[in-house]
């Protein structure tokens, strides 16, 4: 076996005799919406079960899963050399793997006879992800993922020949073709099931039946039904370098992602990476397999030389198949471990710790056997919701103070209220990137607090909404200077920190994070504003170049905080013969003037109000900043989204769509970037960034010139140093300004903060016992289930030992709280329901419920902001409560809305950045 | 079908016309209201003259302008509707006549049954994947840049590739005006000109072509591009004024326009002082061979695309009238070499070739 590794574990087999609950999937408590995340995935860079395989075995070895490779193919010699190395083989979840390619030929375009022309037109990679169990099967073809991307706007572009995106012939995909050849999708069968009885899914197109079973005109493509361009993580055509070398991430699937494919499912834990090398040879011997024609007309013939690689990869009437190579991948198994009749704690808090719950949580159910349910929220807004007994563990990055809060009644109760807290994680805010270009991906970005002040105030011509009805009209509300660049390596900044990216003239698309705000997104914020240079541009000086801040980011009354004003018709309003502009700015909620830098904000504004186009022609309506550049509702997902290059800005203008009015005529995406061209920038955490395999920018420390750091784990460790005391003894966090030498001034400790008032005892020592193993076996870094993931660094031993005595104290509180009156801990309903009777906690909680939610009609008169901070106010405002008269408006409005993001799901993350707009942190 | 003296008279109206203003036309080259034919076509203007063309000579076509102001009767008793304007917008208007759903309206009306063709000067889009239409090619267009002919704007460029984008300094190439990094050029006297490079409407065939060829899309495409508030009409020259203006021309447009006088219907000509680019050192017209005086498309211009007439796939088996003017080599349109030529086009070996491209409903 032409197969180099290191070690190789047999798959796991089913482990345990748990049953699958959705631990991390509690019912919609988030403001940011909830992350199902797969426990146990794991980075990108090469790790132990790295493997190596050849496309020719190497001497004196057989290729096992490869096909045999015939000295007659007529890509033999194009492909004798051809090697490929997945950096990741084992413990694979939902995440990115790094494939490299060597041995290969550029990869090069071409035009076709209808005038197209193609830029991936001969030698390529394609790659999927297939599950069936024997790679030498005469059907595992219809066991891989594919024809995904038959469809609108499938980010493809005129990259690859279309008929690359089908699992048939274009002829053959056609309802009305008779004797046409079909290559259906083979769903993987339900956990430990046979394929026997397994429908397949056609990979044609059907004519929709009617009511009578009769088919109509109307055309289908079942396979949409299991994967479409949103989903897929099929690869049309990864490029080569010229030098034969190329390098893509494939992003693998498990079976909460894909069920279809059902990897890491019990007992279906090994599936499979299908790569098939496309050279120069067309592989067809009729328009089955696709219908290319040469300039004069006539059919490609088998072997053709200099051919664009038209057909499907998986189709076997071409001969593509064949030379595939496949991969082995061994996922973690999915799901949870957790038992079903576990106690159940909520924990909520920052997006932070999303990656390292996902490996923790596992483990604390087998040994705590407690469900510690985690729903990502604001940590502004998880601190409320610790003070207002919502819940009874909030993890979050600041100091749950009287500074932190924004309504007297918080403030009256944080009083009353015992909390305890300990630090858990050490994790980082990154900006990171994917900049592809012909040549490649550009590995190193240099940014400066002051460039991504520039980047954030939308101060570029790039990040304001434009299209190319009248451009410079778009642009001219930016100052003179900044209309000069028109690419991000124009700026003169941009090219002294990045010599190295003198030419790539692609502008980048924006992923940010939101609208909800986290303190991740203050640590990035405290950086910039640090950063005296940074600072006095946002406050509306010019750098040398003359470029400054667009002025509806400036305070409102600022001189410069105004714009051109438009008539209707797209021309500029004038007055006796003078341009008349409109006033603008920040202003604060009672629309007192906002200096941008002395407000420490927890999310990315997005205040450009332009509209775009200025003249509707065939138009109907206009767009904005939100549609231009919309935000990614969590770092997870602006990971994601950066790795797939798809910004979903909605600028290119369909006549033919139907909006959701019905009117025809409406704004569509132009879909991902294409290969080659990309260009993107997302705020995220290192641990997201590093699962879907994104590089990440140096930052400049603050007021250096020289200082450029990575968030790696020696650059997060030297960020120690820059631990400052905060309001709160407890909590020490790192101030981006103090942090020197060669420390990462993003780097941002998570604590634990707990409740003990609002707490029984069942539930502090559940608490105490989660904080006890997630400081101590959960700082062991690595990838194993229970252990800290890649993107974090340990607790320092102060902070184990802080941890420690928190644990101990939390422990040993001496509860006050009537427990029946206590609402968060989720003395587990399931337990209830089971009959079962483990635990603790739930003899007393049973009967309490009811009384407790019995109760709740007399809500209304209960003072919420009265004296008795710990009763029963918040507890349950059940569907059927009649709406609360407010004692105080803010009480009202905090509690009512807060807990509607309890309940609601998303309504929290409607709330959360009205909430708190405006609120100061001086 | 057409009267002659009516065809005389229009063509002496265009000559005049021409001379005096760049307005346009009223459409004078649709079939004569209350006549019809058995295929009626809508669609594409950068085809509708040579279509035009074809059916004086092909008796079952009928094809209908796309601009031209006024709806259109297409079929006896049939609704009058707006014209859809374009290619994209012809292929969605046959969409909605084939009414697949029994619910599509053309602009808030039925048409079910009123087209039989959409001309389309690009290819099936990836956007609309299927299979019910059919884009049968029949001719070739190549399309260039056209400059103002008082500019001293180079008169050869090459097109470009992304492999260039980091070369420095920015390559003189279409791709690199139309991404804005190379923004001037140097004129006679030594002055630096600022390049306005210029795109047809949004929706339009030579827009979508024009980026595609570029290596460009609408996300990719410099800021310094503009189509003024949307306003600037394929294959008119006249919005090429500036010295610094550049704007993708089809060829056979341009020659279409500078045969206007010789056309047996009427095709407007409103080059204006637009001046068609090598690219690459090759030219975009050569002499026609063993003519004086003639000029035709040269057939190996580098920048090129087929063009379509695009019919519902089903009815190529079922209805002979359709498939004996469309499909194959030796079908009507096919057969018609020199009404190809004559308005600017270039004849294509896979003309009538009805199994390569395919495409959905747009509608």
């Amino acid at each position: 076996m032409a197969v180099k590794k290191t070690t190789r574990r047999a798959p796991r087999g089913l482990a345990l005799l748990m049953v699958r609950v959705g631990c991390l999937a509690v019912a919609g408590i988030s403001a940011v919406g909830l992350f199902v995340v797969v426990p146990g995935a794991t980075a990108t860079g090469a790790t132990s079960s790295a493997v190596t395989v050849g496309w020719v075995a190497a001497s004196g070895t057989t290729n096992s899963d490869q096909p045999v490779r015939d000295t007659g193919n007529a890509e033999y010699d194009g492909f004798k050399n051809l090697q490929v190395s997945v950096a990741q083989t084992e413990d694979i979840g939902d995440q990115a793997v790094r494939v490299s390619i060597t041995g290969f030929t550029g990869t090069r375009g071409a035009i076709d006879a209808g005038g197209t022309q193609y830029t991936d037109a001969m030698n390529f990679m394609q790659a999927m992800q297939c599950w069936g169990p024997d790679p030498s099967a005469a059907n595992f073809n219809q066991t891989c993922q594919w024809g995904g991307r038959f469809v609108d706007n499938n980010g493809l572009g005129n990259s690859v020949y279309p008929d690359n995106t089908l699992r048939v012939a274009l002829r053959d995909v056609a309802p009305e073709t008779k004797n046409a050849v079909d290559v259906p999708f083979l769903p993987a069968p339900a956990a430990g099931n046979s394929t026997v009885g397994i429908t397949s899914v056609t990979g044609r197109q059907a004519f929709k039946l009617d009511a009578g079973n009769k088919p109509t005109k109307t055309v289908t493509y079942p396979l949409l039904d299991y994967t479409n361009p949103a989903t897929t993580n099929e690869v049309q055509s990864a490029r080569i370098n010229r030098d034969g070398t190329g390098v893509f991430d494939f992003e693998t699937q498990s079976a909460e992602q894909a069920p279809q494919l059902g990897c890491g499912s019990a007992g279906h834990l090994r599936c499979w990476l299908v790569l098939v090398p496309r050279g120069t040879k067309y592989g067809g011997h009729d328009d089955s397999c696709s219908g290319l024609v040469d300039n004069n007309g006539v059919a490609y013939t088998f072997g053709r030389a200099q051919s664009i690689q038209g057909g499907s990869p998986i189709n076997p009437a071409c001969s593509y198949w064949n030379n595939r190579m496949t991969i082995p991948l061994d996922f973690t198994p999915v799901g949870s471990t957790c038992a079903p009749d576990n106690t159940q704690r909520r924990v909520i808090g920052s997006q932070l710790l999303i990656a390292a719950m996902a490996s923790w949580q596992p483990a604390l159910c087998s040994k705590l056997s407690t469900t510690y349910s985690f729903a990502a929220n604001p940590d502004s807004v998880a601190r409320l919701q610790l003070i207002e007994n919502q819940a009874g563990l909030a993890f979050g990055s600041f100091p749950v103070v009287a500074g932190e809060l924004d309504n007297d009644a918080d403030k009256a109760k944080l009083k009353t209220t015992t909390l305890s807290t300990a630090p858990v994680a050490i994790g980082s805010t990154v900006v990171a990137y994917v900049a592809e270009g012909s040549d490649g991906r550009l590995n190193s970005l240099n940014l400066s607090p002051r460039l991504m002040a520039k980047l954030l105030t939308q101060s570029y011509e790039f990040t304001v909404p434009w299209n190319s009805s009248e451009p410079q009209k778009n642009f001219a509300h930016l100052p003179t200077a900044n209309q000069k660049i028109l690419y991000f390596n124009q700026d003169p900044e941009f090219r002294e920190l990045n010599p190295n990216w003198a030419q790539f003239t692609t502008n980048p698309a924006l992923m940010l994070p939101g609208p909800a705000g986290a303190d991740a997104i203050r640590q990035l914020w405290r950086w910039i504003l640090a950063d005296s240079e940074a600072k006095t541009w946002i406050d509306g000086t010019p750098d040398k170049a003359g470029i400054s801040v667009n002025p509806f980011y400036l305070p409102a009354g600022n001189i410069n905080a105004q714009v051109p004003e438009f008539l209707p018709s797209g021309d500029y309003k004038m007055v006796d013969g003078k341009q008349v502009y409109r006033q603008v700015g920040l202003k604060h909620i009672d629309g007192t003037p906002e200096k941008l830098s002395e407000t420490l904000l927890d999310t990315f504004p997005k205040a450009d109000e332009s509209l775009v186009p200025l003249t509707l022609n065939v138009e109907k309506y206009r767009f904005g900043t939100l549609q231009y550049g919309p935000y990614s509702d969590s770092f997870n997902n602006a990971a994601r989204s950066a790795f797939r290059a798809d910004p979903n800005s909605k600028t290119v203008w369909d006549p033919a769509k139907v909006n959701a009015a019905g009117d025809v005529g409406d704004w569509v995406s132009s879909g991902a970037q294409s290969p080659g061209q990309k260009f993107v920038i997302a705020v995220t955490d290192a641990a997201s960034a590093s699962r879907y395999s994104l590089n990440t920018a140096a930052l400049r420390l603050d007021n250096s010139t020289t200082s450029f750091v990575k968030a790696d784990t020696a650059g997060m460790t030297a960020a120690l140093s820059g631990l400052t005391a905060t309001a709160d003894p407890a909590v020490k966090q790192i101030d981006p300004a103090q942090v020197t030498g060669s420390g990462y001034p993003l780097t941002t400790v998570v604590y634990a903060t707990v409740n003990l008032s609002a707490s029984d005892k069942p539930a502090l020592a559940d608490y105490a016992a989660f904080i006890k193993q997630i400081t101590v076996s959960g700082q062991v870094a690595g990838t194993a289930v229970g252990q800290l993931p890649i993107g974090y660094i340990p607790l320092t031993s102060a902070m184990a030992t802080q941890a420690a005595s928190a644990a101990a104290a939390i422990s040993a509180y001496q509860p006050t709280v009537d427990p029946a009156a206590q609402q968060p801990s989720e003395a587990t309903t399931s337990a209830t329901q089971s009959g079962a009777t483990t635990g603790y906690a739930q003899d007393d909680y049973s009967p309490a419920t009811s009384k407790v939610a019995g109760s709740s009609t007399a809500l209304p008169a209960v003072p919420s902001a009265g004296g008795a901070g710990n009763t029963a106010v918040i507890t349950a405002l059940t569907t059927d409560t009649p709406k609360p008269t407010p004692a105080a408006p803010d009480a009202f409005w905090g509690q009512s809305s807060l807990a509607l993001s309890l309940g609601g799901g998303l309504s929290g993350a409607i709330f959360a950045p009205l909430l708190f707009r405006g609120r100061r942190f001086s | 079908m057409l009267n002659k003296n009516k065809l005389r008279l229009s063509a002496v109206a265009a000559i005049v016309t021409a001379g005096v203003a760049f307005s346009a036309l009223p459409a004078m080259a649709d079939p004569t209201a209350g006549t019809f034919a058995a295929l009626s076509g809508v669609g594409s203007d950068t085809i509708q003259d040579v279509m035009n063309g074809m059916s004086t000579k092909v008796s079952a076509i009928a094809s209908y302008d796309a601009t031209g102001g006024g709806t259109i009767q297409t079929k006896a008793g049939g609704n009058a509707f707006n014209r859809p304007v374009g290619s994209g917008n012809g292929v969605a208007a046959l969409s909605d006549s084939i009414n697949s759903t029994g619910t599509k309206l053309w602009n808030s009306v039925d048409i079910t049954g009123q087209i039989d063709f959409a001309r389309s000067s690009s290819g099936p889009s990836s956007s609309f994947p299927g299979t019910v239409l059919t884009y049968i090619p029949f001719a070739q267009d190549a399309v260039t840049f056209a400059v103002n002919s008082g500019s001293d704007f180079p008169r050869d460029i090459p097109v470009g590739a992304a492999a260039q984008d980091s070369i420095t300094p920015a390559p003189f190439t279409l791709r690199n005006i139309y991404r804005c990094v190379a923004t001037t050029y140097t004129d006679n006297d030594s002055n630096s000109v600022t390049i306005r490079p210029l795109l047809p409407q949004t929706g339009s065939g030579t827009r979508k072509f024009w980026l595609t060829t570029l290596g460009l899309t609408e996300a990719t495409k410099g800021s310094c591009d503009t189509d003024l508030a949307n306003s600037v009409i394929e294959h008119d020259g006249t919005y090429v004024s500036g010295a610094g203006d550049i704007a993708p021309f089809s060829i056979a447009q341009y020659l279409a326009q500078g045969n206007h006088v010789a056309l047996p219907t009427t095709v407007v000509e409103r080059r204006g002082q637009a001046q068609l680019g090598f690219i690459s050192g090759i030219k975009p017209i050569i002499p026609t061979p063993g003519t004086t005086g003639g000029t035709e498309m040269n057939p190996n211009f580098p920048v090129f695309r087929n063009v379509y007439n695009v019919v519902e796939t089903a009815r190529l088996t079922s209805d002979a009238t359709l498939q004996a003017t469309f499909s194959g080599p030796t079908s009507s349109v096919c057969t018609n070499v020199n009404t190809i030529k004559q308005y600017g086009f270039a004849p294509i070996a896979n003309c009538g070739n009805t199994t390569i491209y395919k495409s959905g409903y747009t509608a």
